[in-house]
């Protein structure tokens, strides 16, 4: 890590990268997937950008080394959204407000119909899905009452899919310019590796960031400032949560029980809260690595119920004894205490 | 957090227990107990759990005012009637409790005392005292006399969010054993998030603390897969102090028959909970609560806001315990049902065939036939009636889809061969039917969520308006009523003030969101 980054907490002096600060980097970065799913559970003695910090680890290993993004299956995913919202969405009954749980369609959320292409403002519909592609076409003011058959259409086809993406969504790829961050990224991973520049242009969806609510995420991750040579990034900007064309992380909050956008399969996730540990079994989230983050300011409720919810994983998981005692040596103050369950 | 790192390699933590020994008002708390053992055991549990609130009181609360235990229970008002009901042991008992309790009026309480006296030492020093909202009047009157001149406001802490909201300070008093369940409990959260740098307690000898209230939940959560022994979550330094009264010891012998445990909260409680369902406990002022289950959605007004949206107003009852604060109202709607109209089920095609050959079958014979193709369900021969009842807001069939399969599969032959259903795809015409079912639930339960939908925003609307006037009345800080007569809604609103809010109840289903006493509501506590 480059010790001339520096960071600033609730707008207190710039000081250089705090202890516990370092630690919660570190167990992201330091993060080994493995073939059977893993579960950290780290406490802090107070409300802090913890679980900010180890999605930022985890992000700048991601960074480094080849090439990582959502665009091998991102075609299958604009396939797949596709052909869901013509089966089902177009077909339900219920037209006013979507309700998947009622319906039991086995979606949890309106599927998307609108695309866009990077380099372009028009917006899309979708018009149908068959073996050649994606048939979408454009419906300007001037021809919105012509029939449909006699608009401008296109075709997503696997070899042109990165140029579209849905609308209201990040694209997949962007060109390469100065504003990606990469001094940053760079000054935070170990001075052996550099960041893929490549990377840095692509929407990733392997790490998942679980937050309680948008609002309380926002405020936690905006907590923090890096400087570096007179510029000043805010965590939450880092982690491409806020104020970004690209996203790298997959953001989730458990107010709204989903993924504010669609894309691939997450890796490991992080978990802000307690609360936000409800979505957990959330058919994205079900199968990948977890990192907790437990406030100890949370209520005894909130404890209990989590105390209740690891219990019910006793069959199946056990503790890592090498890894808990690691953490544990490595712990900054009191306060912070980790537990480390694998597959058993 | 990194304040919090700072602080904490600067000062250490202390912990200092002052141990309170009294030999007289330890014969009164056995005496009691005994009493309210007799009481329970001739089924008068309302005099017993009342003489057990009485009893939490004095415990909890550094009050000189000991005869507060057998206050507002007509039983002690007369000893005719107490001997005439009880027996002569148990108003020897009550006098024995009374003879001390006058020794203890003589000299004074200990706990009072030295409650007193630490205050007077700390008084030039950042403390706060930790208690219960209904307990607050004894400390006020307690500081009114130690301290006359100081401002007592900002010195309370009565939950989380007051916790939450306080700046770092130096002393945090607490009068009664640290634990987060029973008769004054404290949140954990004030052991393992500590602000304060000395950790006061004043405890009667026998009150036991939760040990698990000083270890981090997260090596508890280890203990469930056998990880070794958790250690304390900080290095306290402890100290404790055992001091005892100077009040004669009482010359009787009782102890031998009455129960040894000290710690009344145990005793008391011990296999005495009368319920299954987990719920929370809302307490008004008025010595009332009100019981939720976890997860259910309830009304509240917040003076503190300024805009109002549905998330403010409705929210779910275990996450009152992190957002109440003493402007907290909650709302009892007692409101005409808007009308959005009914939801009916259209077109069925399905339905109406099976429906129409149900109708027309003797409902002996196919309950009969039915039970032999195992479907084994309670008073099938009303329950078939029933079903071929015409539809009105959803289709009336079984509620399983197995179950309704075995009802087809009984009605098979009049089906084939009325609608000409072939032998291959009656499995598939059985699938059909089922999802036409499912979807006249879906869309009932659509419709009802649309209207308690429609009933917040209009009742956010209302509220809105009105706001002004509400706050006025909230600033009184009584329960009041609000007539509402807009076009939407209907009907009256009372505002009860939320004076705590403690979870870890168990309710059997027909008391919760009933307004019941405190006393009773003790019985629930788990």
């Amino acid at each position: 890590m480059n010790l001339n980054i520096q960071v600033s907490e609730l707008e207190n002096p710039w000081e250089k990268f705090p202890s516990w600060a370092k630690f919660f980097f570190d167990v992201g970065y330091q993060w080994k997937p493995s073939d059977t799913n893993q579960i950290a559970i780290i406490s802090v003695p107070q409300k802090c950008a913890a679980s900010g910090f180890v999605a930022l680890g985890l992000l700048s290993k991601e960074l480094e080394g080849h090439l990582k993004s959502d665009q091998s299956s991102h075609f299958e995913h604009l396939y797949n959204e596709s052909i869901d919202f013509l089966e089902l969405c177009a077909k339900c009954i219920i037209k006013s407000k979507c309700d998947p749980s009622s319906q039991r369609c086995g979606r949890t959320e309106k599927a998307k119909e609108k695309f866009k292409k990077v380099d372009s403002n028009r917006v899309y519909d979708l018009l149908s899905v068959n073996t050649e592609g994606i048939k979408v076409c454009y419906k300007s003011k001037a021809t919105k009452n012509k029939p449909i058959d006699s608009l401008p259409s296109e075709i997503i086809m696997p070899i042109n899919a990165h140029k579209w993406h849905f609308y209201l969504e990040p694209p997949i790829k962007i060109q390469k310019s100065k504003n990606l961050n990469e001094k940053f990224y760079n000054s935070l991973v170990s001075s052996t590796e550099r960041i893929n520049l490549d990377n840095l242009c692509q929407s990733n969806s392997s790490i998942a960031y679980v937050g309680t609510n948008k609002k309380m995420t926002s405020i936690l991750l905006n907590s923090i400032f890096f400087r570096l040579n007179d510029e000043e990034k805010s965590l939450a900007e880092l982690l491409t949560i806020e104020n970004t064309q690209i996203k790298r992380v997959l953001s989730f909050y458990s107010s709204t029980s989903k993924a504010e956008r669609t894309g691939g399969r997450p890796k490991v996730a992080v978990f802000e809260s307690i609360s936000a540990f409800k979505l957990s079994v959330h058919k994205l989230l079900n199968f990948v690595d977890k990192i907790l983050i437990v406030d100890l300011q949370e209520s005894d409720t909130k404890i209990q119920e989590l105390h209740d919810q690891i219990s019910t994983l006793k069959q199946w998981y056990e503790v890592d004894n090498n890894k808990t005692g690691y953490l544990r040596k490595i712990t900054p103050c009191k306060g912070i205490s980790s537990l480390f369950l694998k597959e058993c | 957090m990194t304040e919090f790192i700072k602080a904490q390699k600067v000062q250490g933590l202390r912990y200092e227990c002052v141990e309170l020994e009294c030999e007289s008002f330890s014969l009164v708390r056995r005496v009691t107990r005994k009493l309210i053992t007799v009481l329970q055991e001739v089924e008068q549990p309302d005099i017993a759990d009342h003489l057990k609130i009485n009893l939490f009181k004095t415990l909890y609360t550094p009050t000189n005012n000991w005869d507060e235990i057998f206050e507002d229970i007509p039983l002690f008002d007369s000893e005719f009637r107490m001997k005439r009901t009880h027996g002569d042991e148990f108003l020897d008992l009550y006098h024995h409790a009374r003879d001390e309790l006058d020794a203890v009026k003589q000299y004074g309480s200990i706990l009072y005392s030295e409650f007193c006296k630490y205050i007077n030492e700390i008084c030039n020093f950042d403390f706060r005292i930790f208690c219960h909202r209904r307990e607050r009047d004894c400390y006020e009157e307690l500081l009114a006399e130690v301290i006359p001149y100081a401002d007592t406001e900002r010195l309370f802490l009565h939950n989380l969010t007051d916790y939450r909201n306080s700046a770092p300070f130096d002393i945090l008093i607490r009068v009664g054993s640290i634990r987060s369940f029973g008769w004054s409990a404290i949140p954990n959260m004030l052991i393992r998030t500590p602000k304060y740098k000395l950790l006061k307690q004043f405890v009667w000898k026998g009150g036991l603390n939760d040990e698990g209230a000083f270890v981090n939940p997260v090596d508890l959560i280890g203990s469930i897969f056998s990880l070794e022994p958790a250690l304390p979550l900080y290095d306290w330094y402890t100290k404790i102090t055992n001091v005892t009264s100077s009040i004669p010891p009482p010359e009787i012998e009782l102890s031998t028959e009455l129960p040894e445990l000290e710690d009344e909260l145990i005793a008391l409680n011990r296999g005495n909970i009368k319920g299954s369902i987990p719920a929370i406990s809302l307490e008004f002022d008025c010595h009332r609560a009100v019981l939720f289950r976890l997860g259910a959605e309830i009304h509240i007004w917040n003076s503190r806001e300024i805009i109002f949206s549905k998330s403010l107003i409705k929210i779910k009852a275990e996450e009152l315990e992190n957002e109440i604060n003493e402007n907290c109202y909650f709302i009892v709607t007692d409101m005409k049902n808007v009308d959005v109209g009914d939801v009916n089920v259209e077109i069925s095609p399905f339905a109406d065939k099976w429906q129409q050959v149900l109708s027309m079958k003797d409902t002996y014979a196919l309950a009969k036939r039915l039970k032999s193709l195992n479907l084994n369900l309670k008073n099938l021969e009303d329950r078939l009636w029933g079903w071929s009842l015409p539809n009105d807001s959803v289709i009336h069939a079984p509620q399983r889809k197995e179950h309704f399969f075995i009802l087809l599969n009984g009605l098979k032959n009049e089906l084939s061969s009325r609608f000409s259903i072939a032998e291959l795809e009656f499995t598939k015409w059985c699938k059909l039917a089922w999802s036409e079912i499912s979807r006249s639930r879906g869309r009932a339960n659509l419709h009802g969520k649309v209207k308690k939908e429609i009933f917040d925003e209009s009742l956010i609307s209302v509220l809105s308006s009105r706001k002004d006037e509400i706050n006025d009345k909230c600033a009184l800080g009584q329960m009041f009523r609000l007539r509402i007569t807009s076009q939407e809604i209907k009907g009256i609103l009372s505002f009860y003030p939320i004076i705590a809010t403690e979870s870890n109840f168990l309710v059997p289903e027909n008391k919760l969101e009933e307004f019941m006493p405190l006393h009773v509501r003790e019985n629930m506590r788990l």
